[in-house]
């Protein structure tokens, strides 16, 4: 389970240091925030390509949901600058 | 209670080969999940509407992705445990061990495809030494000692091994050029011994490196006749990429670093 553990660690690692340095620039707005996590996740997923076959299905399933949150949030941003 | 008409019926019964029933253990990833997924909407909804900060709710986000994250990871975990795998791994080669130790078998096996052993990729390992693959003039039953040949010493112990059943865990049977992509994915995802794997092809050889290589195997009759846990897993790919039946002609370590040599029998 070390590539688990190792794909796990760096998702944390890169959000984390993500939050920080967003934090650190005076960011404000928490779909920004949540726009960078998800481009590191789909990185992340992307550059890790061993992941077993159910495990690689199930993380799929994440990605459309967060897909699916951001569509959400575009377009409160859009009812909201209207 | 079974009669004797039934016990001398028609032959020996067929041998079962269903997956083995065990609980599985608990599962850490799903437990990491959960928390994650509870203390960050928690931590971030109150980050959020009582202390009117983003960027400590964006911290709680960030932990319910990685909880969604624990959550996906949980469905690659083993059905038994790690230390429970290796005991039914130890006890099938000491047995297969045995069984060649008892009938003085010591020459090199040869991996065949499933469609040259009746469905399942198999090991062959042939009472002489098979040199070219069409002396593998038939096709091989389903059965342990098989004949492969017309000729009097033309017979063989045909055994599943490692590489036979990970076959099963690929998704599409791997094309001759993805050889190196099914072997990564094998050894480096789903049995979790290796960090890296890198094979190249000239003529009839195929070499292949491993990198971060983690399995120990001590010298067994086992590995001498049918190579080492990666050597078995390459060799059963590089035959199911190839359709052809492979030989391992050379098995090298130096600490973590593992070279395996194969050649494809023509």
């Amino acid at each position: 389970m070390r590539l688990y553990n190792l794909y796990l660690a760096a998702i944390a690692l890169a959000c984390l240091a993500c939050d920080v340095l967003l934090a650190f620039a005076g960011q404000q707005e928490l779909s920004v925030y949540f726009i960078y996590n998800m481009g590191i996740f789909l990185v992340v997923t992307a550059l890790f390509t061993y992941l077993d076959g159910p495990a690689r299905r199930a993380l799929s399933a994440v990605g459309a949901g967060l897909l699916l949150v951001l569509f959400v949030v575009v377009i409160l941003e859009a009812v909201g600058t209207t | 209670m079974p009669v004797a008409s039934e016990l001398a019926g028609s032959g020996p019964p067929p041998v079962e080969t269903s997956d083995l029933a065990v609980s599985p253990p608990p599962n850490p990833y799903r437990r990491l999940g959960a928390g994650l997924c509870l203390g960050g909407a928690i931590y971030g909804a109150a980050a959020y509407l009582l202390l009117n900060s983003p960027p400590l709710a964006a911290i709680g986000m960030s932990a319910v992705l990685l909880g969604a994250v624990s959550f996906a990871l949980a469905f690659s975990r083993p059905q038994v445990s790690g230390e429970a795998a290796r005991l039914m791994l130890q006890a099938g080669t000491q047995n297969i061990s045995a069984l060649l130790e008892e009938l003085n078998l010591t020459t090199p096996a040869v991996y065949l495809p499933a469609r040259l052993a009746g469905g399942q990729a198999k090991a062959l390992i042939p009472l002489q030494e098979i040199s070219e693959g069409r002396e593998l003039a038939r096709l091989i039953p389903a059965r342990l000692i098989v004949r492969y040949g017309p000729g009097e010493a033309e017979m063989a112990l045909a055994v599943t091994t490692l590489g036979s059943l990970c076959l099963e865990s690929l998704e599409n049977k791997p094309k001759p050029g993805e050889v190196t992509q099914a072997l990564s994915y094998l050894l480096v995802g789903k049995l979790d011994i290796a960090r890296g794997v890198h094979c190249w092809r000239e003529g009839n050889t195929v070499q292949v490196d491993i990198r971060g290589a983690r399995w120990q195997e001590r010298s067994t009759r086992y590995t001498h006749c049918l190579g080492s846990l990666a050597a078995t897993v390459a060799a059963s790919v590089l035959s199911e990429a190839v359709g052809q039946p492979v030989r391992i002609k050379a098995e090298t370590r130096e600490a973590d670093m593992a070279a395996v040599t194969l050649e494809i029998l023509r």
